[in-house]
């Protein structure tokens, strides 16, 4: 191979040294450099070693000239490249590709000796998530004039792999995932670091206008973006006044709704269309009125129910820039939820967000869509405490779907995408949705900073219809097959983020790490 | 109804977008697309989406396979261990 390959790595320990040349040496294609960025005289006993020197690979202390076309794969230092890696990264990264720099899953060793090695799986290409913490890891492999671009491999290589990862991502415009193991870490900390003060730089550098402050119990950076002019936004609200029980006491849930919304203090403009189905309950209707008072756009449906088709004239008689979808059956529990829906919106790439829903006993109802390959509630019956895979449940990511149930989106998406699809009146008309808005190049954000309650299929039945999973499948099978936020490598039919493998390690690490199952 | 025009442009356009989508899926899967093959009944049910079936082990088919390997001579089943790992 005619291309120059250069490993990067900041300067370790002998020990940690010596286990990433032992992998470089093992490596079916060998790296033409490797920059040992400021290397001090210590390391020179692993980098003068006998069986490096006569590997014809330069070693250097600092830059190297760097071809454009170069591949320069980043790494931590300790960090044990695959056999097979760098010759899986020049394909990917072949001239031509649409890919400028990518990144892959990788092992980590496992608190046992004798246990096997713990994988961790990624996600495609999600700019929101690498903004809360590193999850592409710390190998990143890029073009050479994109390493040049992002101030060069010596400097990178010194980086935080948070802050690294950042600017590569800025010079490479976005990463490619090689669902394929690249490195093996000699560490068993499987949770991606973050760093703050990289997430405040990458802000600065791209002019994003946010409030970045970390997680207090996890590696995660959460980003508030400030809203720059408060938008009016029109909550969608379908209801057929349905009467429940919420801790014990009977309401009518579409009025308990919109009074946890008028609650709220930052919803002084916020206009209320109850779609009513014809056959609602005057008492229903007062109660909903009285809730909602001057704020109330009444509706009349006067046609076989489908909920999709509510939205949409819901929708049509609205006039917000922003749109919450919004169940009768729901409570907001944050106060501040729609000031951070709406702040995820301020990213013009967003075209919708939703928040963590929970049931009413306080478990998980939904962390967002997963499509496994069926469409599940991510980490539904968990109990919210628990971080998930990697902190999953801790940070700001796009997904494939949110739940309608209570959800922000901007007016012209909605319209672009044609809105709920009629012929989906009960089930997955939210997934079709979402999947919609990604077809026509949107991004779709969960946060777990915002919290509702959705008091889930009160109101009706949840039962599945052949002919909406016919549909479902013949528009989405290919992103049912591969969802690019979850990992073909993991199990199927499950809702966490769960290794392909059976046992108890297995649903540790879906769990992540402050389940209990972890803790004993 | 008086939304009917604008509602009928909605759909055209969901339409227009699900006949993209299933062109894409052809492409790809041929004749095979649609939802053939998937197990949709986990889908949406409360409470028991986060648990799946791995318990084949202890399925009343297995026992009398168990029984038959746990009787067979060391070297037979060391075999059959190898083979199966």
């Amino acid at each position: 191979m005619n291309r120059q390959i250069v490993l990067a790595t900041p300067a370790g320990t002998v020990e940690e040294l010596r286990r990433t040349a032992r992998s470089v040496l093992a490596s079916t294609v060998r790296p033409t450099h490797w920059i040992v960025a400021g290397s001090e005289v210590g390391h020179e006993r692993v980098t003068r070693a006998r069986n490096l020197r006569r590997s014809a690979i330069v070693v250097a202390r600092d830059d190297l000239p760097i071809d454009d076309g170069a591949i320069v794969v980043f790494m931590d230092s300790g960090t044990a490249l695959d056999p097979d890696a760098i010759a899986t990264i020049a394909a990917a990264l072949q001239p031509g590709s649409p890919h400028r720099g990518a990144y892959g899953d990788s092992t980590h060793r496992a608190e046992g000796r004798l246990a096997a090695p713990v994988e961790v799986r990624r996600p495609q290409w999600s700019p929101e998530r690498l903004r809360s913490h590193c999850y592409v890891g710390d190998l990143v492999a890029v073009e050479g004039r994109v390493a040049s671009a992002a101030g060069g491999a010596a400097m990178l290589a010194r980086l935080h792999p948070h802050d690294r990862a950042l600017r590569l991502a800025e010079a490479a415009g976005s990463l490619a995932r090689i669902p394929e193991i690249l490195s093996h870490r000699h560490d068993t900390d499987t949770a991606p670091p973050a760093s703050v003060g990289a997430v405040d730089a990458h802000c600065a550098r791209t002019g994003i206008d946010a409030e970045c402050t970390a997680d207090p119990a996890v590696a995660a950076v959460r980003v508030a973006r400030r809203i720059r002019q408060r938008p009016t936004i029109s909550a969608i609200m379908p209801t057929r006044g349905t009467v429940g029980q919420v801790r014990g006491r009977e309401v009518v849930l579409g009025a308990h709704a919109i009074a946890s919304l008028a609650a709220a203090d930052d919803a002084p403009d916020l206009r209320i269309v109850a779609v009513f189905d014809h056959d609602t309950p005057r008492g229903a209707r007062d109660a909903i009125r009285a809730a909602a008072g001057r704020r109330l756009v009444e509706v009349e449906w006067k046609q076989p129910f489908n909920f999709a088709e509510k939205v949409n004239l819901g929708v049509l008689e609205s006039d917000g820039e922003l749109l919450l979808l919004l169940n009768d059956d729901t409570e907001m529990v944050s106060p501040d939820a729609l000031d951070v829906l709406a702040g995820i919106l301020e990213d013009p790439g967003v075209a919708a967000a939703g928040p963590m829903l929970l049931y009413e006993d306080g478990l998980i109802q939904s962390a967002g869509h997963l499509l496994n390959p069926i469409p599940y509630d991510l980490y539904r019956h968990c109990d919210p405490a628990h971080v998930g895979a990697q902190n999953l449940l801790r940070v700001q990511r796009e997904v494939s779907g949110v739940i309608a149930a209570f959800a922000m989106v901007r007016r012209a998406a909605f319209l672009e995408a044609g809105g709920l699809c009629p012929a989906l009146p009960l089930n997955y008309n939210d997934v079709d949705f979402c999947l919609k808005l990604q077809h026509l190049g949107h991004r779709v954000v969960w946060t777990p900073h915002a919290r509702v309650h959705h008091f889930e299929s009160r109101t009706r039945n949840p039962a599945l219809q052949p002919f909406e999973m016919e549909l479902l499948g013949a528009r989405w099978r290919d992103r049912l097959d591969d969802d690019p936020y979850f990992n073909p490598r993991l199990e199927r039919y499950v809702s966490t983020w769960k290794p392909d493998r059976f046992g108890q390690d297995a649903m540790s690490e879906a769990l992540g790490p402050t389940a209990p199952i972890a803790s004993k | 109804m008086p939304r009917d025009a604008e509602l009928r442009a909605l759909h055209e356009r969901d339409a227009e977008i699900g006949r993209a989508a299933e062109a894409r899926v052809l492409r790809t899967y041929g004749e095979r697309g649609g939802a053939a093959g998937y197990r949709w009944e986990d889908s949406f049910r409360p409470g028991e989406q986060h648990s799946t079936r791995l318990d084949w082990v202890h399925g009343p088919w297995l026992r009398p396979v168990r029984f038959a390997y746990r009787h067979l001579p060391a070297p037979l089943r060391n075999l059959a261990k190898r083979a199966a790992s």
